[in-house]
């Protein structure tokens, strides 16, 4: 007979699933837009330049060159899928919790589309690529260095929105630096980064040092105040696929860059037509998009 | 060495103040100096008098180095394997960098980063097969401008 007292209690518990977080990165690092599927179209335009005094004699004034551009992206449908025997379901809790996990999952791939597109940025060819008027120089990237303004025109210059430093306090200051430089197309300063929310973006390899330079009270070196802090409204940390070195810093108020939502991820739950399986769908429309003018946005790649 | 400081016989009218003045020589050579200092030209990350034509920097901020404080060389020993790892040669010669009070300045020639680019467009296509990169990190756009249509 076997003794009762040493009959194993068994205790059946169930793990809560580890659910991925920073879920709404790619809000805090762009712009969002939502709308009709299909596309995005985005414009820019090359428009103003300084203004010219008029002589109180002039009887007629010339006027200057516009441009319009327009970038327009299609949006993209994205799906998980899984099929569950529907015998599973009614036998192993854990299944039950498929429907939970596929929404997390389905989030995780719209920010990993934002975030996978923003390291691509600089790799990717600048929309005003080329070496007339109004663009930026032939074969120039989205975030290069020597991005022309005012290309062929009286007062042509270049301007930088691509670092190549280890991110540090100086590294952030000098991306405040060219943020506040930044000219349009027309030459005209925009002095962008002047009022704040800013948003850095930075891997995991950067966080804790990001948090000391954005977080601190007083600047590292010489202990006097710090300036960063009021200029960054979020740091995002993001796992970057291709270099961990990469960091961002973003106006996110008038972000180039962004993500178009024509249909909101969801998750569904469906029993397959033969009543055999049960299909567990989860989906979303939408695409990450570049405008054509690059302003608002500066990168880092030690290449 | 010229004596910078040495005093300049003072002009007939004028009283000896005191003052230690600068040569004529000196002033001379100071005014030479006059168009040197940075600019709102220059560009916050480069690396003053490198041949951007030739060569692409890296750049090290040596600001928060303190030798008593190991954390911030151990960050820094990071940094600079990093660049090794990535193929770059420490550059002498105690470079400035604008935006920088103190930087470390790392090259590679031009060739060879704008190589080292565009093989990261193949890294992120492998990954996109692979399936560990999403599809939309090397999305094209339509763009419509004066020029006409193209894809970027």
């Amino acid at each position: 007979m076997a003794n009762q007292a040493n009959v194993e209690l068994l205790v059946q518990r169930e793990m809560a699933s580890v659910l991925a977080e920073n879920l709404a990165a790619f809000a805090a690092a762009g712009q969002v837009t939502t709308g009709e599927g299909g596309g995005l179209s985005i414009s820019g335009r090359s428009v103003g330049g300084l203004a010219v005094t008029l002589a109180k004699t002039a009887t007629t004034m010339s006027s200057t060159d516009v441009a319009n551009f327009e970038s327009t992206v299609s949006t993209v449908h994205k799906v998980i899928k899984h099929t569950v025997n529907k015998r599973m379901l009614a036998t192993e809790k854990g299944y039950a919790q498929i429907g939970a996990e596929i929404a997390n999952k389905i989030i995780v791939s719209l920010n990993k589309d934002y975030f996978d597109f923003l390291e691509g940025l600089f790799a990717a060819a600048h929309p005003r690529a080329g070496g007339g008027a109004f663009q930026v120089g032939a074969g120039k990237k989205f975030i290069d260095t020597s991005l022309a303004f005012l290309q062929g025109e009286a007062g042509a210059g270049t301007q930088d929105n691509l670092l190549t430093s280890a991110f540090s306090e100086a590294a952030l200051d000098a991306a405040i630096q060219l943020l506040n430089k930044y000219r349009d197309d027309r030459g005209v300063p925009l002095h962008l980064g002047m009022n704040g929310g800013l948003t850095l973006v930075v891997g995991p390899k950067n966080r804790k040092l990001a948090g000391e330079v954005v977080g601190s009270d007083l600047s590292g070196a010489d202990m006097a105040i710090n300036t960063l802090k009021p200029q960054i409204g979020a740091v995002v940390v993001w796992n970057f696929s291709t270099d961990e070195d990469d960091w961002f810093l973003i106006d996110s108020a008038i972000a180039p860059v962004g993500m178009h939502i024509s249909v909101a991820p969801y998750a569904t739950m469906g029993e397959s037509t033969d009543g055999l399986f049960v299909d567990f769908v989860a989906q979303y429309e939408a695409a990450p998009f570049k405008a054509p003018y690059e302003q608002g946005i500066i990168g880092s790649n030690v290449a | 060495m010229t004596d910078t400081h040495a005093p300049a016989p003072a002009p007939a009218e004028e009283k000896p103040s005191g003052l230690k003045m600068p040569s004529a020589a000196a002033l001379k050579r100071a005014a030479g100096r006059r168009k040197k200092a940075p600019t709102n030209a220059h560009k916050p990350g480069r690396v003053a008098g490198l041949n951007y034509d030739k060569y692409a920097a890296a750049i090290i901020d040596l600001s928060m180095l303190d030798p008593d404080r190991p954390k911030t060389v151990q960050r820094v020993a990071g940094h600079r394997r990093r660049l090794e790892a990535k193929g770059y040669l420490k550059l002498e010669g105690a470079p400035i960098v604008h935006g920088f009070e103190a930087a470390e300045v790392w090259i590679k020639t031009r060739e060879q980063w704008l190589a080292d680019r565009e093989e990261r467009i193949d890294v992120i296509r492998n990954k996109i097969k692979q399936g560990t990169m999403s599809d939309t990190a090397l999305l094209k756009q339509r763009i419509s401008g004066p020029d006409g249509m193209h894809y970027a």
